[in-house]
């Protein structure tokens, strides 16, 4: 069975989300602080964890870095009322697999959990708007063009996802396998952790809505 | 402590959410969500009230609210509304109520994204979808405001649906020289 561990502050989601995953996932604990959290999560060595992206003494991404420095394989899920991008760009380079809003149904947050657990990435039709937003063509020459652009079909790919398809309807739509729709999203995903554009942070801090 | 306020209410709403409770709960909930977020994160007043964003969100908002149904809209980038954009947004939200009103799906998708030259918007239900020529003469819904208007301002739309599939509405229409 998964572990899962939840990093969240607001104790009736927190008892919410842990007796929707109680049947299928083991909790192996929770924390509502990020510095009750990395001693608490390097403890109890989770599979998955899920990461409020607020927290009352600082933000979750600085939970991720911290715990991915001394156990690189716990994998990390963002789950947060934000949707700013500020706070998604922040959480995803912290090395967050995913990032999903809070009104995710039960049964497609298990789905998260599973997929993450298995290396997999896990973009929300709101997070691949904001990827493509951030990989537009309107900024100047990329530094490193591997890591600085998105390939036709990596793009191809986040436009259906933003659309609303499954990773299965994709593949179906663009006759390529399922894995392969993985495959493409998880390159994504590791373009927009370790890409060195400037742009990226300055243009999400010209997304933040407030 | 005002942030933090608004926080709480902000998870208070999102648990409201992921109840099985009836739709009316969760429509409520999401207005007032929504209500939040635009007093929360408005931009400095009148700075985005003529763009398509501003129609968008206004779009799905009221869609929303009057058929208690999930609008979900993903937006790539933003552009001043002119004729063509305008009729986009028109045949955007006629998509969007057939499809609350029509497909019984949970939840309607909407991605739009500005391109250097035209603007394509992504009307998607995972519903019922249906036949184009069961539909009667006296619904001209899809003829007349969706693929009339795109026609008439230089656009173009498909509209691809099988009774079963669901359905996916595309839109495009060009962007006028500015």
């Amino acid at each position: 069975m998964i572990r899962v561990f939840l990093v969240e502050d607001h104790t009736l989601f927190a008892s919410g989300v842990r007796s929707e995953l109680g049947g299928s996932f083991e909790v192996a604990g929770r924390a509502s602080t990020a510095a009750e959290a990395v001693p608490a999560i390097l403890e109890a060595d989770p599979d998955v964890v899920l990461l409020d992206v607020h927290l009352p003494d600082g933000s979750g991404a600085r939970v991720a870095e911290r715990v991915l420095a001394e156990r690189p394989r716990i994998r990390f899920l963002a789950l947060s009322v934000s949707d700013a991008a500020e706070d998604v760009i922040e959480t995803i380079r912290a090395g967050a697999r995913g990032y999903v809003t809070k009104s995710i149904s039960p049964g497609e947050l298990a789905d998260a959990i599973r997929r993450v657990h298995e290396g997999d990435a896990v973009f929300s039709p709101r997070l691949a708007g904001f990827v493509l937003d951030a990989f537009a063509g309107r900024v100047p020459p990329p530094i490193d063009p591997e890591l600085d652009q998105l390939t036709a079909r990596e793009r191809e790919v986040l436009r259906h996802i933003a659309r609303g398809y499954t990773y299965k309807e994709i593949a179906r739509a663009l006759h390529i396998s399922a894995k392969t729709v993985e495959t493409h999203v998880s390159a994504v995903l590791r373009k927009l952790q370790l890409t060195n554009r400037h742009q990226l942070s300055r243009w999400a801090s010209d997304r933040r809505l407030v | 402590m005002a942030a933090h306020l608004h926080d709480s209410v902000l998870q208070t709403l999102a648990l409201i959410q992921r109840t099985e409770d009836p739709a009316e709960m969760v429509a409520l909930a999401r207005g007032q969500e929504r209500e939040l977020r635009a007093w929360l994160y408005s931009k400095a007043p009148g700075a985005r009230a003529d763009s398509l964003s501003a129609a968008l969100d206004d779009a799905a908002a009221e869609v929303e609210h009057t058929h208690r149904t999930p609008i979900e809209l993903v937006l790539v980038d933003d552009c001043p509304l002119d004729d063509g954009v305008r009729a986009l947004v028109h045949a955007c939200r006629e998509a969007i109520v057939n499809a609350a009103r029509h497909s019984r799906a949970r939840r309607v998708s909407v991605y739009v994204e500005v391109e250097d030259d035209r603007v394509v918007a992504f009307v998607r239900d995972q519903g019922i979808g249906f036949a184009r020529e069961a539909v009667p003469a006296d619904r001209r819904g899809i003829a007349e405001s969706i693929e009339g208007r795109m026609e008439r301002n230089g656009g173009v739309a498909v509209i691809e649906t099988a009774p079963g599939r669901g359905t996916e509405v595309r839109l495009a229409v060009p962007r006028s020289r500015a």
